[in-house]
């Protein structure tokens, strides 16, 4: 019965998928995209040549760190590092559609901290292996990866801290699940901290969809309908809103998830348009005309195959599943983390909505401590990097306790 | 970046770079980016770009540009899978254009191909699907074969060269299973000297990994850190890609006291010998127009 349930479920959900995909496509990206093309007249998919430019980018990022290889299973990573190499390790994971420069000024300012600054190419991106298998993105290999690097790079085989941002972060939720499972295990864990920068747990916010629909049903019931209708649907709408809400801000994962490479190819209009409208919210001054170039030519020296591996990312299972391990495992507290957290959110995020992914947070996450920044959107460490530099350091110094940091701490 | 190492015992010290070629994701190494005068190194089988990892730096400091892919099926480069009826996607021609479309997107307009074992039939087949984009071709162990009117198949090639008669094994998908459980064994048996005291029966007409517990020593040829490097590539896409298959007079090269290892046994007679081609090449573009006859067969060879 269960594994009937279980298949209704994941049709219901493809339908569900393709139908929003198809909504959003339509009508966020399909239509302005058809303007541009036919009354505007753009070349919407021009892609420039970058060719030039590709054998220059080693040497031209090479002020922020140095640049190495690391081969984990057979596979090559790219990755640069920054500070004492001998010293502690702080892992760094980027998101989409980014690569390792995102960390550029954190690499460049936390240097002074004696600690082994590691900003990763992550499977996918960059100069990193890149399969085009959906198999090779399922949680089990992206955790994997996470593991292998810190048991190379550190000293002792533990990270002193893991920084993730985005779909970095995703991935370091549940990489600080899987250690805290080992630290109870047989103390074979691999982190000491965790710093989260606008990015979900989802497990959490997987599961405040359900409670918050749940709830807007509870309140629904006949008596209260009957006796004060207008509040009961007021109070319903509350607890749905920032449910719909957040479908709406995520509307590009639908369209990333929809066949014949769609989402490839809205990526690549407008030449790499998706990256000039990313890094719209980054001031001036942190994000310069070449810098922007050195993200095209980056995404195009493989022939664009990182910008399918990168959605491979929302194609694969690790969009529902990343601690679909540890339940199989059998663990009891599935997604709880022991260590201590630094969640900094930016409250101008276009793509998350802070209810649905702080809600609940504090269940799963013991020694949690949130600072947010209201004036700072979704790439929060390139718009306000020395205060993130600042925040770090202090965490990682600190012996972790909610007094230790400052800032409007919740 | 800071140049890279190129420290041949340790594969993290190489340029890797991946790319979308072709419809698959290739990995290829590539180092001297600048260099206007490219040479491109195919291996052979059960090889990887790592083959190559004594004459890279090599060419590296003669002034040439160098990229050494792992050919489709290999490593890191996608191994698409396909029925055995139907490999026209591992053939010669596809795998020609692969390597004409790496170029392109390198823009590399001609290059050097260099090629060992089966690479070497590649670099030949290079200059008939693709002769405008070959400067000269150095074949290692492997003569070159124009394609033949009539398809002969791997069996009758198997009753005409009785030592070919491993081809045969390989083209069978149980060849691809063995190989895959006893990987260690096979590369132990495959990677020796061509000295009298290492020698191995590889293939004694049913199977290439022997009785599995016979305890074969690793030769000397490869050390243990390159062994686990090409059993930890291997691992991704078992042997599915690689087992599967089977002009003007050129000059013949006799390398003396060498097995089949060429580039690792005798890498310096190698070298001598790529070095004396390669200036050679370099000086006959100055009198473009003039044809030079490279044959040269040394005087003095006893161990043929």
């Amino acid at each position: 019965m269960y594994t009937h349930l279980t298949r209704i479920k994941k049709h219901f959900e493809y339908v569900v998928s393709i139908t929003f995909g198809a909504f959003f496509g339509v009508f966020y990206v399909g239509i302005p995209l058809l303007k541009d093309w036919f009354i505007k007249r753009e070349d919407v998919w021009r892609l420039e040549d970058r060719s030039d430019a590709i054998p220059k980018l080693n040497a031209q990022t090479s002020i922020y760190g140095n640049h190495k290889t690391l081969i984990i299973n057979g596979k090559t990573f790219h990755y640069v590092e920054a500070g004492n190499v001998h010293g502690p390790l702080i892992l760094f994971l980027h998101g989409f559609p980014e690569f390792w420069y995102s960390w550029r000024y954190q690499l460049d300012g936390l240097k002074d901290m004696n600690h082994h600054l590691v900003a990763i190419d992550m499977r996918g991106f960059g100069g990193s292996y890149k399969p085009r298998d959906l198999e090779e993105y399922n949680p089990d290999h992206l955790l994997a990866d996470i593991r292998s690097f810190i048991q190379e790079l550190s000293p002792n085989g533990r990270a002193a801290c893991v920084v993730g941002h985005d779909w970095g972060g995703i991935i370091a939720w549940a990489a600080a699940a899987q250690s805290w499972e080992c630290d109870h295990a047989d103390q074979s864990g691999y982190m000491e901290r965790l710093v989260i920068l606008n990015a979900p747990h989802t497990l959490v916010i997987s599961n405040n969809f359900t409670q918050k629909f749940l709830n807007a049903f509870y309140v629904l019931n006949l008596k209260h309908l009957i006796k004060h209708p207008r509040q009961a649907i007021r109070q319903s709408w509350e607890h749905v809103l920032p449910c719909f809400n957040q479908i709406f801000m995520s509307f590009y994962l639908f369209i990333f998830r929809l066949p014949f490479s769609i989402g490839e190819k809205w990526l690549m209009s407008r030449d790499l348009g998706i990256i000039d409208h990313c890094v719209g919210s980054i001031p001036a001054e942190h994000i310069t005309p070449d810098d922007v170039e050195i993200y095209k030519a980056t995404y195009s020296s493989d022939n664009y195959a990182s910008v399918t591996c990168s959605l491979n990312y929302y194609r694969s299972e690790a969009m529902t599943g990343m601690y679909d391990g540890q339940r199989a495992r059998g663990i009891k507290q599935v997604g709880f983390i022991g260590i201590p957290t630094l969640v900094i959110w930016g409250e101008k995020d276009i793509a998350l909505n802070k209810k649905m992914c702080l809600d609940n947070l504090e269940k799963y996450v013991t020694n949690l401590t949130i600072v947010r920044v209201p004036e700072a959107g979704h790439f929060i460490q390139q718009q306000f990097p020395e205060k993130i530099n600042d925040l770090i350091r202090k965490f990682i110094t600190s012996k972790g306790n909610l007094r230790d940091i400052d800032g409007n701490s919740n | 970046m800071k140049r890279s190492r190129m420290d041949p015992q340790d594969p993290n010290s190489f340029r890797h770079r991946f790319s979308f070629v072709n419809g698959i994701t290739y990995h290829y190494v590539d180092e001297g980016e600048e260099r206007n005068e490219a040479i491109v190194l195919c291996h052979g089988f059960p090889d990887l770009w790592y083959g190559w990892r004594y004459q890279i730096p090599f060419l590296v400091s003669k002034g040439y540009r160098v990229i050494v892919p792992d050919i489709r099926g290999y490593g890191q480069t996608e191994a698409p899978r396909c029925p055995p009826n139907s490999l026209h996607q591992y053939g010669y021609k596809n795998i020609c254009k692969d390597l004409k479309e790496i170029m392109d997107q390198l823009k590399i307009q001609k290059a050097i191909f260099l090629g060992h074992d089966w690479g070497g039939a590649v670099a030949w087949r290079m200059c008939i699907h693709y002769p405008e984009r070959v400067h000269a071709v150095i074949s290692v162990c492997t003569p070159y074969f124009p394609p033949n009117d009539t398809f002969i198949s791997v069996e009758a090639l198997g009753e005409i060269f009785p030592n070919l008669q491993y081809q045969t094994y390989l083209s069978h998908p149980k060849a691809e299973i063995e190989l895959d459980n006893e990987m260690e064994s096979f590369f132990k048996r495959i990677y020796r000297t061509s000295k009298r005291n290492d020698l191995v029966k590889i293939f004694d007409g049913k199977s290439m990994t022997g009785v599995a517990d016979e305890g074969i020593e690793r030769s000397s040829l490869i050390t243990q850190k390159e062994l686990d490097y090409y059993i930890s590539q291997y691992k991704a896409h078992g042997f599915h890609g690689g087992a599967r298959k089977q002009i003007d007079h050129p000059a013949l090269m006799i390398v003396p006291e060498a097995g089949h290892w060429v580039m690792v046994e005798q890498t310096n007679q190698l070298h001598e010998y790529i070095e004396e081609f390669l200036e050679n090449l370099k000086k006959s573009e100055g009198m473009s127009q003039t044809k030079q006859d490279f044959r040269k067969i040394p005087q003095n060879n006893s161990k043929l």
